[in-house]
């Protein structure tokens, strides 16, 4: 054998070495250390390290209210929880709340003024500067034919008065604010009463009896917290009147199952029986005004009749009517679903109408008035969309704020100029209606800037509190205040508007200046009147660190004096003889239009489908027999307003004859920057002249 | 014959380089700044439990390791002899200062571990996933991984990763396997909060 070694030799000594360290850990050790050390590069973002410390705010990304403790890492929030003993919200914080700190990386999230170009597939986001935007929305404001509206989505705050104050410097300024209708029995009785306007609350703690048509109780309305609290105590008994099993009537001590879009006849046969079979004292049907007009026009619904349009037998009509008559203290209300949209004016006063008759309003456990929040003026009712002739906006500012309740651009679109209509948008995320919007000013994102927190919707009592910021306002973003001021300076308006801080100082310094109500302060769970606060600086501070304020209860006085305003209610004919079926569509609050939810939620649409995700619809088994419909498999769904494809599932609890459409966010959010409405059911509903698109009706192509 | 030789040679090369050599170069060793023996205070003498210095505080957050001021409850002044605790009480606790331990368990950032549902819920053992390490005459130097910085702990022992023991290795595969085997599905979230 040769000694030396030859360059062959050296050759298969190394690849005889490369083949024993691929069966040895190395390479694969090195490919994952690697990797790894890639994560850690100087540019990968890292989390804070440093002391842990816990914050209260509150939160604002609906109108409920909720309290929230942070815990923080050198400032940076890292888990959202509630407060307990926390008096509007209980502790619980919803699951968008939870998660509301990743809302600032969300990725639709807008830092910068931009401006939109073009359309469809052509559309373009360019980078703009603020006062270039600024120009423009105030260009167009001078120069529009038609009426200048800003959107509300959360009215009732303190900018909502900026708003309302800024509109009525020009000549056709309309404040507009959303058709969430949690409030929709509230505002009807408002409507309804003689006596000089109070805004009023629900008593459901001392109530005994809750019939709800629709309202999503148990799921997300008005604050999560209180409503869940009331469903653990047991109190009081609630019937849930719905045309879906929903999470709601799952929950409710009874559910009433309904023809989909006859609620208001079930509502009239209930006052019909109230009457003729004399179950309320004739001192309440003689505190209505009209009751002749009234009376003439619920004679016509007897329980047989309402038995054929409701689907509800006629005998469970009169128990409904008994029931609610013989309640001590019962509380009627009407909802509308986060998805699914308001009630039509109809049916909200054949609702809202029955709580008159049982006397409720003005009296404990009932409809409860309360005190005007000092400070705040008396606001008037938002506006509907159904009274604002289409095609008559020429300028729409959207205020960034969301109800969490659906908005379908069909409705904002038929409204605006056609070509002409100018849109600017004050939202910190892309959503399906800013990203129809010509010029984006992005307001500050959830927790990034001090906000007010009104009363939340139907709480018994005023209350005040402050969204602390937790995080670092984004350079770009703008405080809508910020946003106002600069345009009425541009249009030359002597208004005097002050910075989003001094403006809720204001607030607050009135707050004090009444003497009224109590704090709770978060910390240590103690309750302060704020008579014993030694200056208005001393309630500002305990605001700013995430304390509550909560008025005290008005003494009741029973009101006594209404016009219901319900004139002869039409019964359409059915439709005969088509192969289209009523959709209804419906969500998840918050998840509908014009919000976003973290995209680290996959649990609840992508992973377990808690919610159905976008694009599902649920058809009884013997409507997809019918239909030639199988489980988990595509069809083509149309409308009037375009056809989609959709996933079917087949769900025993939904009503045979119908469909329950799912309006839910595109997977993560929205699909494309450029044009993101593409394929949401929401957009398939037909919105009709009054703003509300529960009846669509829509049928399946492809069998 | 002789290039038959040199291959194998060669292949036995690289496994040598691959299995006992490479740890060596992958992993920089680094003394704790202080020595203590666990099993003082938790053998018979000392009667001490985990819990008596890991503890949980009111609020159910998991201590981790102790403060310095933990140690000066009983070691204001030294209780024995050795060098070790006398620098104990001269250089931190008399001080005021915190022991700058290197932490054997250090999760990576993106990985969110909550002792309270394993422990104070689940009632784990700590010796689950920490083996033995309570019951340690010696704290042994951290092994730092340098190119990813994390803890060989956290690999674990063996270079392969493969151990037959829950206390060898914390990368996710383990957590994943033992949610798993006690019937717990998780989403991302759970932990990549």
């Amino acid at each position: 054998m040769a000694k030396t070694l030859t360059r062959r030799d050296i050759l298969k000594f190394t690849g005889g070495g490369i083949l024993g360290l691929m069966f040895s850990p190395l390479p694969w050790k090195l490919l994952d250390d690697s990797s790894i050390w890639t994560q850690n590069w100087g540019l990968t973002p890292k989390l804070a390290h440093g002391p842990i410390a816990e914050q209260f705010s509150h939160c604002t990304l609906c109108a409920g209210g909720c309290g929230i403790k942070a815990r923080t890492v050198s400032g940076m929030p890292y888990s959202i929880t509630g407060i307990s003993g926390h008096p509007i919200s209980y502790g619980t914080v919803c699951a968008r709340g939870l998660a509301g700190h990743h809302m600032a990386y969300h990725p639709l999230r807008i830092v910068h003024p931009h401006m939109f170009t073009g359309k469809g597939s052509d559309s373009a986001m360019t980078a703009v500067s603020l006062q270039s935007a600024l120009d423009a929305t105030a260009q167009h404001i001078r120069e529009t034919r038609g009426s200048i509206a800003i959107l509300d989505q959360q009215p009732g705050r303190a900018i909502s008065e900026i708003y309302k104050e800024f509109l009525s410097t020009l000549p056709n300024g309309i404040f507009l604010s959303s058709p969430s209708n949690e409030d929709a029995t509230l505002l009807a009785i408002q409507a309804m009463v003689h006596q000089q306007k109070s805004s009023y609350g629900f008593d459901f703690e001392n109530a005994d009896l809750i019939l709800s048509f629709g309202a999503p109780l148990f799921d997300y309305w008005g604050t999560p917290g209180r409503m869940s609290a009331l469903r653990n105590a047991g109190t009081p008994k609630i019937i849930q009147v719905d045309s879906r099993y929903s999470r709601t009537a799952m929950q409710s001590d009874e559910w009433i199952a309904i023809q989909p879009g006859t609620e208001k006849y079930l509502a009239l046969g209930v006052a019909h029986l109230f009457l003729t079979e004399k179950l309320i004292p004739v001192r309440n049907l003689r505190s209505a005004a009209d009751f002749a007009a009234y009376g003439k026009t619920v004679n016509e619904f007897i329980p047989e009749k309402v038995s054929l349009l409701t689907g509800i037998d006629s005998g469970r009509v009169r128990e409904i009517a008994r029931t609610l008559a013989s309640s001590q203290r019962p509380i009627v209300v009407s909802g509308a679903d986060p998805g699914g949209g308001p009630f039509d004016g109809e049916t909200e006063k054949a609702i809202a109408a029955l709580n008159i008759l049982l006397g409720n309003v003005g009296t404990s456990g009932g409809i409860v008035s309360r005190f005007d929040i000092p400070g705040y003026k008396n606001s008037s009712d938002p506006i509907r969309w159904s009274s604002i002739p289409d095609h008559s906006i020429g300028v729409l500012i959207v205020d960034g704020a969301d109800s969490g309740y659906a908005l379908p651009w069909s409705l904002v679109q038929r409204k605006l100029i056609p070509n002409e209509g100018f849109i600017v948008s004050l939202a910190p995320v892309l959503n399906e209606i800013s990203a129809h919007a010509d010029y984006l000013i992005p307001s500050p994102g959830h927790l990034e800037t001090l906000q007010d927190i009104p009363t939340p919707t139907g709480f018994p009592a005023g209350t005040f509190a402050l969204s602390t910021p937790l995080l670092k306002k984004q350079e770009g973003t703008t405080d809508s205040v910020d946003v106002i001021r600069e345009l009425s300076v541009r249009l030359n308006k002597q208004l005097e508007i002050p910075t989003q801080e001094a403006l809720l100082k204001q607030k607050s310094a009135a707050l004090f200046s009444q003497k009224r109500g109590s704090l709770h302060i978060p910390s240590d769970n103690s309750i302060l009147p704020i008579r014993d606060l030694s200056s208005a600086d001393d309630l500002w501070t305990k605001l700013t660190e995430g304390a509550v304020w909560i008025d005290e209860l008005l003494k009741q006085t029973s009101v006594k004096s209404f016009t219901i305003g319900l004139a002869a209610v039409e019964v359409p004919n059915p439709k005969q003889g088509t192969n289209e079926l009523p959709m209804i569509a419906y969500g998840w609050r918050g998840a509908t239009s014009t919000a976003q939810i973290s995209p680290i939620m996959s649990k609840v649409f992508q992973e377990t489908e808690l919610r159905a995700v976008n694009g599902t619809v649920s058809v009884n088994p013997t409507t997809a027999l019918q239909y030639g419909l199988s489980k988990e498999e595509p069809a083509d769904l149309s409308t009037i307003n375009g056809t989609m494809k959709v996933r079917v599932k087949v769900d025993p609890t939904v009503r045979p004859g119908v469909i329950e459409a799912s309006i839910a966010p595109l997977p993560n959010g929205i699909e494309t920057p450029k044009h993101p409405a593409g394929n949401n059911i929401l957009n398939l509903c037909e919105v009709t002249n009054d703003g509300t698109w529960r009846m669509t009706t829509a049928k399946f192509l492809k069998v | 014959m002789k290039s038959k030789i040199i291959f194998i040679t060669g292949i036995l090369f690289g496994l040598f380089i691959g299995w006992y050599a490479f740890p060596f170069a992958l992993y920089r060793s680094n003394e704790q700044p202080l020595q203590f023996s666990h099993f003082v205070h938790t053998g018979e003498k000392g009667g001490m439990a985990c819990e008596d210095c890991h503890q949980t505080n009111d609020q159910g957050r998991f201590q981790g390791i102790p403060a310095t001021a933990k140690c000066a409850e009983c070691h204001a002044s030294p209780l024995g002899e050795t060098e070790n605790e006398k620098r104990l009480v001269d250089e931190y606790i008399t001080p005021n200062k915190e022991i700058p331990w290197l932490v054997y368990s250090r999760q990576p950032d993106n990985a969110f571990f909550s002792h309270a549902p394993h422990v104070t819920l689940g009632e784990m053992k700590c010796e689950t996933c920490h083996g033995g390490h309570g019951t340690t005459e010696v704290l042994r130097p951290r092994q730092t991984n340098r190119i990813s910085g994390y803890s060989r702990d956290i690999w674990g022992a063996s270079i392969s990763g493969i151990s037959s023991n829950s206390w060898e290795g914390m990368k996710m595969d383990k957590c994943v396997r033992c949610h798993g085997d006690n019937g717990r599905r998780d989403g991302c979230v759970a932990c990549h909060k």
